[in-house]
């Protein structure tokens, strides 16, 4: 192997060793192709923005000169802004060190001279590739108001335009949908061509030598033509011969058509993929959660649930594969995908970090079978997203419990609680049963006692917590995991205990935000 | 001879079985009645007290058996349906028995109260708050637990105000101010059983009156205490 070659190969294993250099372009293709990437619409923003600057300042300056700066702005600036873009996607649109690697461990293995030309050919092939696509074409026409001497390429800047597609969805969408009609439309466009060819030169040779018609082109034909078939009709070229009067029946008769016809495509084509767009719509809004609870059937219970969730500001995804339900979801405002919960698939399609985002999964649909099925499904997709699954028969606790949920929830357990308590004392329970449905202006929170508090405040008595007109129940201590209940002013604070307050939510809030002043 | 406070369910289901659990060893007497004869055998298998029973009956057995002053009744059918019409059909037979009735959706809730359930036990309220709680609140569920199920020394309690208690027409703002005693005092049942906090504004301001139900918190030594000095004793 001769010594560019060698060169090469050590470089090409260097970069592919290098996890900054990989951290690095993985950072950079998501912020540039990952739609699914958090931060990516900033990008997008930015460069919508940029697009419109650029439109505008065009605009501007064909009536009044603008300030040199803007020129700048526009010229140097954002033509710089895009070429950058252009070359980051570029690079990482392919890996060209692994191209290298592939090539050379090929050859190697067939026990063969390297052969570097062989690997900088399908380097450039995958870069050619890029560089071809209608996106990319787009791109380069943006950046070409960058040679501002040329004034006609001063109107590239309306291709900027179509770098909208790049950055919005609903484009996306749009154009996705006509490509399903790609056929019809250009059938469609064929009939227009033909119908306006054979228009165009009959009116030409109907009326260019006579003297009274305004029509003497072939280039004034087509385009009467093109004004009639699409029935705009300016009147500003007119047929004066009974032959081109009857030449524009015709056209104008075939332009009704071409209308309908062209409407009819493009309202097919929507309708037919309306329920795809709006999943998908729904699908990129869910992967945009920072947060969110993800509800696996949306039974009675879980329709409470969700409903509490979401008043107290939480984000909650539901999903059943019952489109009956998932529609009863939506009209209560849910977001809301039909999926069957006990397959994989409808994990993966979610395309989210189940870690971070998702806060809890609760199976609640109404039949045991199902919650253990979507538990062990969940759990082979995730192992340590919190599961929370209603019991419906105790003898199934077990299976729950093996098929990895967190929290059993079993609502007769529940109802036998209460019966003992609706039996002994039922004003008292009434009254802690009113505290937690939370409609009646007390309030039960819980307020954290951090490490900036907790080195302000060591015990009780510092809460000061009657003047905020609350009661506290009890500390709950975090470490002993039991509850300290109406604590003396001497019992001591540290951080993690959690305070169990009582009180109008307002109030509380005054209090949390006191503990916090005293600590600044 | 009539039994005293004597507690009948009706039905026998899962959540009669947790009921059951509950209260085994708080009440002396209990009572089950089904309407399904395999049931009946189960649960005379089981050793439990009971008997069949027909939505149709004129209750006789019940009048014979037990005092109905002191009888405290769970309708737990299977359907909200049967648990409505029981629950009408007991309160027309005997006006003064205490009725918890189990109700699965807010429609039925509002018809158990119309046909007189003193208490509705909501299973999907009740399930919603345990499931939002342990997300959300997660001490709050267990301090809460402890405190209602007694698994802490602290107890919550109910302290009727009496005929010579020195704070009839007094606010609950002001029994407060007097309490020394470190109790709680959560909130108070009015006669038209209407519950005020009193961490609120309005509940501070609440006048007490002749047999409003004070709700606290505290330890048993304390509570008795606090109840001796709320009656002026």
């Amino acid at each position: 192997m001769n010594f560019v070659s060698r060169i090469t190969v050590d470089l090409a294993y260097t970069i592919q060793n290098s996890a900054r250099y990989r951290h690095i372009k993985h950072l950079f293709y998501n912020i540039l192709e990952n739609n699914n990437y958090r931060y990516k619409h900033y990008l997008d923003y930015f460069m919508i923005f940029l697009i419109f600057s650029s439109v505008v300042i065009l605009i501007r300056e064909v009536k009044s000169p603008m300030h040199d700066i803007w020129q700048y702005f526009n010229d140097y600036f954002i033509s710089l802004i895009f070429l950058i873009e252009y070359l980051l996607r570029l690079w990482v649109y392919s890996d060209s060190s692994k191209i290298i690697i592939d090539h050379y461990e090929t050859d190697e293995f067939l026990k063969r001279d390297f052969r570097l030309w062989q690997a900088v050919q399908a380097i450039v092939a995958a870069k050619v590739d890029y560089i071809r696509s209608f996106q990319a074409i787009i791109d380069l026409f943006a950046i070409m108001p960058f040679f501002h001497q040329l004034r006609l390429l001063r109107l590239f800047i309306l291709f900027r335009v179509f770098k909208l597609f790049r950055y919005t969805q609903s484009l996306k969408y749009f154009v996705s949908v006509l490509a399903t009609k790609k056929f019809e439309l250009v059938t469609l466009l064929v009939f227009i061509a033909v119908i306006m060819s054979i228009s165009a030169i009959l009116i030409y040779v109907m009326e260019a030598n006579n003297p009274a018609s305004q029509i003497n082109t072939l280039f004034e034909a087509f385009y009467w033509s093109l004004v009639t078939i699409s029935t705009v009709g300016y009147g500003d070229f007119a047929p004066a011969t009974d032959g081109g009067r009857a030449v524009a029946m015709l056209i104008i008769l075939g332009g009704i058509g071409v209308l309908a016809f062209s409407t009819s495509i493009i309202v097919t084509a929507f309708t037919e993929r309306l329920d795809e767009i709006k999943e998908g719509r729904t699908l990129s809004d869910i992967s945009h959660l920072k947060h969110f609870y993800l509800i696996c059937g949306y039974s009675e219970v879980a329709q409470q649930v969700a409903h509490k969730l979401q008043r107290s500001g939480d984000d909650v995804v539901i999903m059943d594969a019952d489109p009956d339900r998932i529609l009863r979801a939506r009209e209560h405002t849910m977001i809301a995908f039909q999926a069957d919960p006990g397959a994989e698939e409808s994990y993966k399609r979610l395309r989210v970090d189940f870690d971070k985002q998702v806060t809890s999964i609760l199976s609640l649909q109404d039949d045991d079978v199902q919650n253990v099925f979507t538990a062990l499904t969940i759990r082979s997709v995730d192992k340590k997203v919190n599961i929370i699954s209603l019991l419906h028969k105790k003898q199934n606790r077990k299976k729950l419990h093996l098929a990895g949920v967190n929290k059993i929830v079993y609502a007769q357990e529940l109802i036998g609680l209460m019966a003992k308590e609706m039996s002994g004392k039922p004003v008292a329970f009434e009254a802690i049963h009113l505290l937690r449905s939370e409609d009646v202006g007390a309030y039960v929170e819980e307020v954290i006692i951090d490490h900036k508090i907790a080195e302000r405040i060591d015990k009780v008595s510092q809460l000061n917590i009657k003047a905020f007109r609350l009661i506290l129940i009890g500390v709950y201590k975090e470490g002993l995991m039991k509850t300290i209940f109406n604590p003396e002013g001497e019992v001591p604070l540290e951080k993690g205990d959690i305070l169990i307050v009582i009180g109008e939510k307002i109030l509380i809030r005054e209090f949390k935000l006191g503990l916090h002043l005293k600590r600044a | 001879m009539m039994s005293k406070d004597t507690i009948l369910l009706f039905g026998y289901n899962d959540f009669t079985k947790e009921i059951l659990k509950q209260l085994t060893n708080e009440h002396t007497k209990i009572h089950i009645y089904t309407m399904d004869k395999r049931l009946l055998r189960e649960g005379k298998t089981s050793g439990y007290n009971i008997s069949l029973f027909d939505l149709g009956d004129e209750w006789n057995e019940i009048s014979s058996l037990h005092d109905t002053e002191n009888l405290r009744v769970f309708s737990t059918l299977e359907n909200d349906a049967e648990n409505i019409f029981l629950t009408i059909s007991l309160r027309a037979a005997f006006e003064n028995i205490y009725i918890i009735a189990l109700a699965r959706n807010q429609e039925s809730v509002n018809k158990l109260k119309i046909a007189g359930a003193n208490k509705v036990m909501r299973i999907l309220q009740t399930t919603a708050n345990i499931i939002t709680e342990y997300l959300q609140k997660p001490a709050v569920l267990e301090t809460v637990h402890n405190l209602l199920y007694g698994e802490s020394d602290v107890l919550l309690e109910e302290i009727t105000i009496g005929e010579s208690s020195p704070y009839i027409g007094q606010t609950l703002e002001a029994l407060e101010s007097a309490n020394v005693h470190n109790i709680i005092i959560l909130a108070v049942q009015d006669s038209t059983f209407k519950t005020h906090f009193s961490v609120t504004k309005k509940g501070s301001h609440h006048r007490l009156t002749l047999d409003d139900i004070l709700i606290v918190i505290g330890y048993n030594d304390k509570l008795k205490a606090f109840e001796h000095f709320v009656e002026g004793k």
